[in-house]
């Protein structure tokens, strides 16, 4: 297979970014994880997907649109063929097209590149139990322990290389790239260096002389950090390392701290399990396929009504939710939306959904659409707590109280602890004087007294 | 005449006492957090507030401050009383 071109890795901050980083999944905390981190690594994974799908693609120019882009599309990946001929990831399609006239352009299927990150993780998991997945197509494996079933590290990359040949096609298989070093950064640079068929294991003590030599660009950082690093001259780890501490972190904050830790190998942050809750999923086949807005908002809220009313949803409130639609004559289309604050209320699932619709709307007619309820805000600590089939109590559909009105449920629970205890242990935030300039006066806990 | 239970109301973001370390100009070098001594690499901040002189002065000037293990809090120093606080800003 030709090897393919995509922008550069996007690497966030290990912890400091908001939302989901694709270095940094949501793990068990508490766990103390493996030191010893495998990055097993197959860069433009979506389009060599697509490739495989379609092999006589392969010796042609190609290149895979960016998804949710509306009418100016742009190009995500491009093949080697269609890089020599000017195209390049980002580019505007009529731009590409004209320099590359024989450019054949994919649409995205996520609903496959999501199916095969899984079958990653899943072949990967047989190698080890101890699995973060950390983006499409890059996943971390902890490779603490392993020695004696599978032997040195070089053997233990040859087992990875054959879980992954379980569920992945060959040509797919030889063109993943893997490091193996002491934490997760070291074992992602080393894959970013390794190529294919030709792994990079880097020891424990090997670590500092190996990433002193690697170009800032390597951190997982704010981009505009590297920028201003380049711009002051700062080009590899080791003249980062060269510097003052205390002189980065006035400079660039926490970030500008992990940045000299990570470039000196003090910072070694383990591979941790993934902590997945089970998904929550509803579908819809239409009955005949459909383009029209208006229908497709009305298959939404039939949909999120039965996700929500799910016995298994009960309890726990919403924070990531997935449309997903399989397309008329073959293919898939998908938008999801990660809410500030997590919601179990149709109309708050609803909104983000319609407005990324309405920005990327599926480009046919649907035939079928299905709801993920994917991410979760924290579960209460005494599921039915507000379940309770009481009369005035929440009902199980899905519905929330109004706002202000309280259960009687949880009005009986805190005559129970008033009972037990002399007073009520609950307490809520008011507002005492907001804009007050002494901030001990903002706020305060009343007691909850039903 | 009942006396109101005094765990029916708290206040929040009360300051709390912190030992602190200045240099000239009385700018802070060291906080003392939890036992342990944390070097001040940065001042983000400072501002004065003096209100309520018409009853019980209050006179705190407060600083944000970058510390060396990369957290930022706010502390001030009670101009009055000439003693250090951590509080949110």
């Amino acid at each position: 297979m030709a090897p393919l071109r995509q922008g550069p890795p996007l690497l966030l901050d290990m912890e400091g970014a908001r939302g989901s980083s694709p270095l940094f999944s949501p793990s068990l905390p508490g766990l103390p994880g493996s030191r010893q981190a495998l990055c097993v690594w197959l860069p433009t994974f979506e389009l060599r997907l697509d490739l495989v799908r379609s092999p006589e693609l392969d010796a042609t120019s190609v290149a895979l649109l960016s998804p949710g882009e509306g009418t100016r599309r742009t190009l995500w990946q491009v093949s080697e063929r269609a890089a020599d001929a000017g195209a390049r990831p980002g580019q505007m399609v009529s731009q590409a097209i004209s320099l590359c006239p024989s450019l054949t352009l994919l649409e995205p299927d996520p609903a496959h590149y999501d199916a095969a990150q899984e079958e990653m993780v899943e072949a990967l998991m047989e190698l080890s139990p101890v699995v973060e997945p950390a983006g499409p197509g890059r996943v971390f494996v902890g490779m603490d322990g392993l020695e004696r079933l599978y032997g040195p590290p070089s053997q233990q990359v040859m087992r990875a290389l054959q879980a992954l040949l379980e569920v992945f096609p060959r040509p797919l298989v030889a063109a993943t790239r893997m490091g193996r070093a002491p934490g997760k950064f070291g074992a992602w640079v080393a894959a970013t260096r390794s190529g294919p068929g030709r792994p990079v294991l880097v020891g424990e003590a090997d670590l500092p002389s190996f990433l002193a030599s690697c170009p800032v660009s390597v951190l997982p950082v704010d981009p505009l950090m590297i920028q201003r690093l380049e711009r002051l001259g700062i080009a590899t780890l080791k003249q980062l390392a060269a510097l003052p501490q205390s002189a980065l972190v006035s400079q660039f904050g926490l970030q500008g701290r992990k940045a000299v830790e990570w470039a000196t190998g003090r910072r070694l942050d383990p591979v941790r399990p993934l902590h997945r809750p089970q998904p929550i999923r509803v579908s819809l086949d239409l009955p005949s396929p459909a383009g029209r807005t208006e229908t497709l908002h009305g298959a939404l809220d039939r949909l999120l009504e039965k996700a929500l009313a799910r016995p298994d949803r009960r309890g726990r409130s919403i924070r990531g939710v997935r449309l997903r639609a399989r397309l008329e004559g073959g293919g898939s289309w998908s938008v999801e939306a990660i809410l500030r604050e997590p919601a179990a209320r149709r109309e708050s699932l609803a909104f983000p959904l319609r407005g990324k619709m309405a920005l990327s709307p599926p480009p046919r007619a649907v035939e079928s659409l299905a709801v993920e309820l994917f991410q979760f805000g924290a579960a209460t600590t005494q599921p039915g707590f507000f379940d309770r089939k009481e009369e005035g109590g929440r009902e199980a559909e899905g519905t929330e109280l109004e706002e202000g009105s309280v259960p009687p449920s949880l009005r009986e629970a805190v005559r129970e602890l008033k009972l037990k205890l002399g007073h009520s242990p609950l307490y809520r935030v008011v507002e005492m004087d907001p804009w007050s300039r002494i901030p001990e006066r903002r706020y305060a806990l009343l007691s909850f007294e039903p | 005449m009942k006396n109101p239970d005094p765990r029916a109301f708290r206040p929040l973001n009360t300051p709390r006492p912190v030992r602190v370390r200045t240099g000239e100009g009385g700018r802070p070098l060291v906080l003392h957090l939890n036992g342990g001594g944390q070097k001040v690499l940065q001042i983000l901040e400072i501002w004065q507030i003096d209100e309520e002189w018409w009853r019980e002065p209050i006179s705190r000037r407060y600083a944000t401050l970058t510390l060396e293990e990369g957290r930022t809090v706010t502390v001030y120093r009670d101009l009055l009383e000439d003693r250090w606080y951590l509080q949110e800003g």
